[in-house]
C-alpha cells in the first residue's frame, strides 16, 4: 500500500468515502516532517527501513499516554536512529510515557529515565539511568547483584 | 454468450472483495448453488400467492441470503474453527453439490418422474423477458451483474471499507494493529461474495435463457471461471468486465466446437486456463526480476 493509503486508513475517524486529496496532503506533511524519503505515492514495502520506521511514526496517533516499543531502531543507521529518537522524545514533552526493550547499552543510557534489567526470572529495582554507567549495566545483565531466588540488589 | 457473462460477472464482482481480503473464496461454486436453491425454494412455496413480479425480487432477496449465509460458514469455518477457507469453501461446494441432488430426487422431484433432470420448470410468467429480442438476456440480469461490478469499483478504490480490506489482504497483522476490526471486515467480505453468487445463481433459475429449473451442476463452473477472470484481472474490476466477456464468449463458444469443427469442447477451458496461467507467470517473473534489480 502506499503512504497516501497508509494515512488515509491511519486517520480515519468517520465517513464512508476516502479523502483522497486530504490523505495525500497528510502523507506530503508527514513525508516533510519525518523526513521520509519517498512520495505519497510510493509503496511502503519499496522504502528502506529506517524510512519505515519513520512512516510508522507518522502513522501513530498525536495523543497517546503509553507508547510501546521492542528493539525501536534495530537495523537503522546511525543517522536514522537519532532522527527517530528525536521524535519519538518529543512526544514525551506532553506527557506520553515510553517503555521500550533494547539490548543497546548506549541506548538505553542516552534515551531513559529509568532502566529495568531482567535476569533470570527476577527484575531490578528502577536505575537512574543519569546514575549509571556502561560498565554496571553490563554486570546486572550478566546476574550481578541478584540473589539466587532473591530479589536485585539496588546499588544506583 | 451473454447467458453465461452475467452470472460471471456477478460472481467477479463477489470475488474482488474476497480477493482483495486475501481470502480465497474458492466456496463461490457451492454459494452460486444455495443461491439458485433459496430461489427455487422460495419460489415454489409461493408460486400460486404472488405475482411474477414481487416473486421474482423476493425470490432474489432469498438467493442473496442463501448465497451470503454459505459464504458465511466458509468464514465463520475459517475464523473459528481455524478451517482454510480453500478446504472449507470445496468441503462446502460438495454439501450444496450434494444436497441439490437430494432436492431434485427427493422433496422437490417433479411428479412421477424420478430423474436427476431437475425440479418441475416454473411457469413462462416467472421467466425474465429479453432485453430485445433475439438476445438471451434479461435488462435486469445485464443491469444487476453490471451495476454489480461498478458499485464494487466504487467500494473498493473509494471507501473506507474497501481500503481496510485492502489493508487486511496485504497485512493482517499490520492492519489490526491499525485499528482495522480484521475479524469483522473478513466476514463481511465472505457474506458480500456469497450474496453476489447468491444472484447469479437466481439468474441461473429465473434468468431469460436459463432452464428456469433447479438441478445438479447448476453453478455451471461460473464461479470458477469467475477467479480466472479476476486474476487475469489482477483483480482490477473494471478490466474484469471485458475478460468476463471474453472468457464468456470462449465458454459458450466452445459448446459449438465439437459440432462445427469437430474438436472437443474442452479445448475453451484448455485456453482459459493457459491464458491465466502465462499471465501469473509473466507476473511472477517480473516481480523477481524487480526484487533482484533491488
Amino acid at each position: 500500500m502506499t503512504l497516501t493509503e497508509h494515512m488515509a486508513l491511519a486517520e480515519h475517524r468517520r465517513g464512508f468515502f476516502v479523502n483522497w486529496p486530504g490523505a495525500a496532503i497528510s502523507a506530503a506533511k508527514s513525508i516533510e516532517q519525518y523526513r521520509i524519503k519517498g512520495r505519497p505515492t510510493s509503496w511502503i514495502e519499496e522504502l528502506s527501513g529506517g524510512n519505515q520506521q519513520r512512516t510508522l511514526l507518522a502513522l501513530l496517533p498525536p495523543q497517546l499516554k503509553l507508547l510501546l516499543m521492542e528493539h525501536p531502531t534495530h537495523g537503522l543507521d546511525v543517522e536514522s536512529t537519532e532522527y527517530i529518537w528525536r521524535l519519538l522524545l518529543e512526544r514525551t514533552k506532553p506527557g506520553t510515557a515510553i517503555i521500550f526493550l533494547s539490548s543497546d547499552l548506549e541506548e538505553l543510557l542516552d534515551c531513559s529515565d529509568r532502566i529495568l534489567v531482567f535476569f533470570g526470572g527476577q527484575v531490578s529495582a528502577p536505575l537512574d539511568a543519569r546514575r549509571v554507567n556502561v560498565e554496571q549495566l553490563g554486570e546486572l545483565i550478566g546476574g550481578k547483584g541478584f540473589t539466587e531466588g532473591g530479589a536485585h540488589e539496588s546499588r544506583a | 454468450m451473454l447467458t453465461a457473462w452475467v452470472p460471471v460477472l456477478l460472481c467477479c464482482a463477489g470475488l474482488l472483495i474476497t480477493f482483495t481480503a486475501g481470502l480465497w473464496n474458492i466456496g463461490i461454486e457451492g454459494q452460486i448453488i444455495m443461491g439458485a436453491i433459496f430461489a427455487t425454494g422460495v419460489m415454489r412455496a409461493a408460486q400460486n400467492s404472488l405475482p411474477p413480479v414481487p416473486m421474482l425480487i423476493l425470490a432474489l432477496l432469498a438467493a442473496v441470503v442463501g448465497g451470503g449465509l454459505w459464504a458465511l460458514s466458509t468464514g465463520v469455518l475459517k475464523l473459528y474453527g481455524q478451517v482454510n477457507e480453500i478446504f472449507g469453501g470445496l468441503g462446502l461446494n460438495f454439501i450444496a453439490g450434494s444436497l441439490t441432488v437430494y432436492l431434485v430426487l427427493g422433496p422437490w422431484k417433479r411428479p412421477g418422474i424420478g430423474s436427476t433432470s431437475g425440479t418441475q420448470p416454473f411457469s413462462p410468467s416467472l421467466w425474465l423477458p429479453p432485453a430485445i429480442q433475439g438476445v438471451n438476456v434479461s435488462l435486469v440480469e445485464l443491469l444487476l451483474g453490471l451495476a454489480a461490478i461498478i458499485l464494487v469499483y466504487i467500494a473498493l478504490r473509494g471507501t473506507y471499507f474497501g481500503l481496510r480490506l485492502k489493508a487486511i489482504g496485504k497485512n493482517l497483522r499490520s492492519a489490526f494493529l491499525l485499528g482495522v476490526p480484521t475479524d469483522r471486515y473478513m466476514l463481511a467480505a465472505f457474506v458480500l461474495c456469497g450474496a453476489l453468487a447468491g444472484m447469479a445463481g437466481w439468474t441461473l433459475v429465473a434468468g431469460t435463457s436459463s432452464r428456469h429449473q433447479l438441478f445438479p451442476l447448476i453453478s455451471g463452473g461460473y464461479g470458477f471461471l469467475a477467479i480466472l477472470v479476476v486474476l487475469l484481472a489482477n483483480l482490477n474490476a473494471l478490466w474484469s468486465i471485458p475478460i468476463s466477456l471474453f472468457f464468456a464468449a470462449i465458454s459458450m463458444g466452445s459448446l459449438q466446437l465439437a459440432l462445427q469443427a469437430q474438436l472437443d469442447s474442452s479445448l475453451g477451458g484448455v485456453i482459459q486456463g493457459m491464458l491465466v496461467l502465462a499471465v501469473l507467470i509473466v507476473g511472477g517473473l517480473r516481480a523477481r526480476l524487480v526484487a533482484r534489480r533491488r
